[in-house]
């Protein structure tokens, strides 16, 4: 197995707008590191297109960006990896699935059938708030951000080297801290944006070998 | 009251509830993106909880979920030791 991320970017809709434009930072962070990238982008985000990548590259970082279920992992508008057709794709690789509810069937059926493999994902809806005064630029929603850079810290701590566990830890402390500064502030809405930040805190899963490290 | 009846009327109370806060706590140009179920604003939040359907329970289980946190003290433990790191 060879050292490099495969990262699905999806843009059909503006939950995935969000995911695949909140993921730059990431992929910032791998060329920063010399780390190999291998995006699927748009409608490349499918199946036999990962399938593909997988077979040809043998990275050992895969990280999802998209829809899901408890057994299905969604790219462009179709299924990327789906329970009984093509989960073995991700034995013996670290798995980060942003995508809702992988984490309650899919992961664990992964992480059964490989000992080696590390599966970070949600077992409920990931929830985030968008403000619609900056739904075209969402890089300069600083709604969504307080949700998804605490879930970016997970692919970028184990690009640093960080150990799975590590990083979900520190994933997991970054929505408590957003949730205080929410809190503190006094923000208008922040009840309700601390609700859906512990949402996706109580929701990350991390399953199988927890020690895994990329580097 | 039985025991159905019971639960009913906590899930009820619950829709009352969650519907109250969205509609004085939520500022209008904010929208709330739930799983696959896609992106809601305030007035469809509200209807989804009033209707009680698929997205109005993912909606109520989260506050129901956090409002149990808050009151069993898991909420404030996971913060103070967050906050003191």
């Amino acid at each position: 197995m060879k050292t490099g991320m495969i990262i699905t970017m999806p843009r059909h809709d503006q939950v995935t707008e969000y995911l695949s434009q909140f993921s730059a930072e990431i992929i910032e962070e791998a060329d920063s590191k010399g780390i190999s990238v291998r995006r699927l982008e748009d409608s490349e985000a499918n199946s036999e297109s990962f399938e593909k990548a997988v077979k040809k590259l043998d990275y050992n970082f895969l990280f999802f960006n998209g829809h899901g279920s408890s057994t299905e992992i969604m790219g462009h508008k179709t299924w990327i990896i789906m329970l009984g057709k093509n989960e073995s794709l991700l034995h013996d690789r670290i798995t980060y699935a942003r995508s809702c509810d992988a984490g309650r069937t899919l992961g664990f059926k992964i992480i059964q059938d490989s000992q080696r493999a590390c599966f970070i994902g949600y077992n409920k809806p990931f929830q985030f708030y968008t403000d619609d005064n900056w739904s075209s630029t969402p890089l300069k929603d600083n709604k969504a951000r307080l949700f998804l850079e605490p879930s970016n810290i997970i692919p970028i701590s184990i690009l640093k080297g960080n150990s799975a566990i590590v990083a979900c830890d520190k994933s997991k402390k970054a929505f408590m801290k957003n949730i205080h500064k929410l809190l503190k502030e006094r923000t208008e809405g922040a009840y309700l944006l601390a609700g859906a930040l512990w949402n996706n805190y109580t929701a990350q899963v991390i399953l199988g070998n927890n020690k895994a490290r990329m580097i | 009251m039985t025991y159905e009846e019971t639960g009913s009327k906590i899930n009820e109370d619950l829709q009352k509830l969650v519907a109250f806060r969205i509609e004085t706590l939520l500022p209008p140009n904010l929208k709330l993106s739930v799983g696959s179920y896609g992106s809601f604003s305030k007035e469809e939040l509200i209807e989804h909880i009033q209707k009680g359907d698929e997205i109005g329970q993912a909606i109520m289980e989260s506050h129901r979920s956090f409002m149990k946190a808050l009151m069993s003290g898991e909420f404030t433990d996971a913060l103070v030791s967050a906050v003191q790191e």
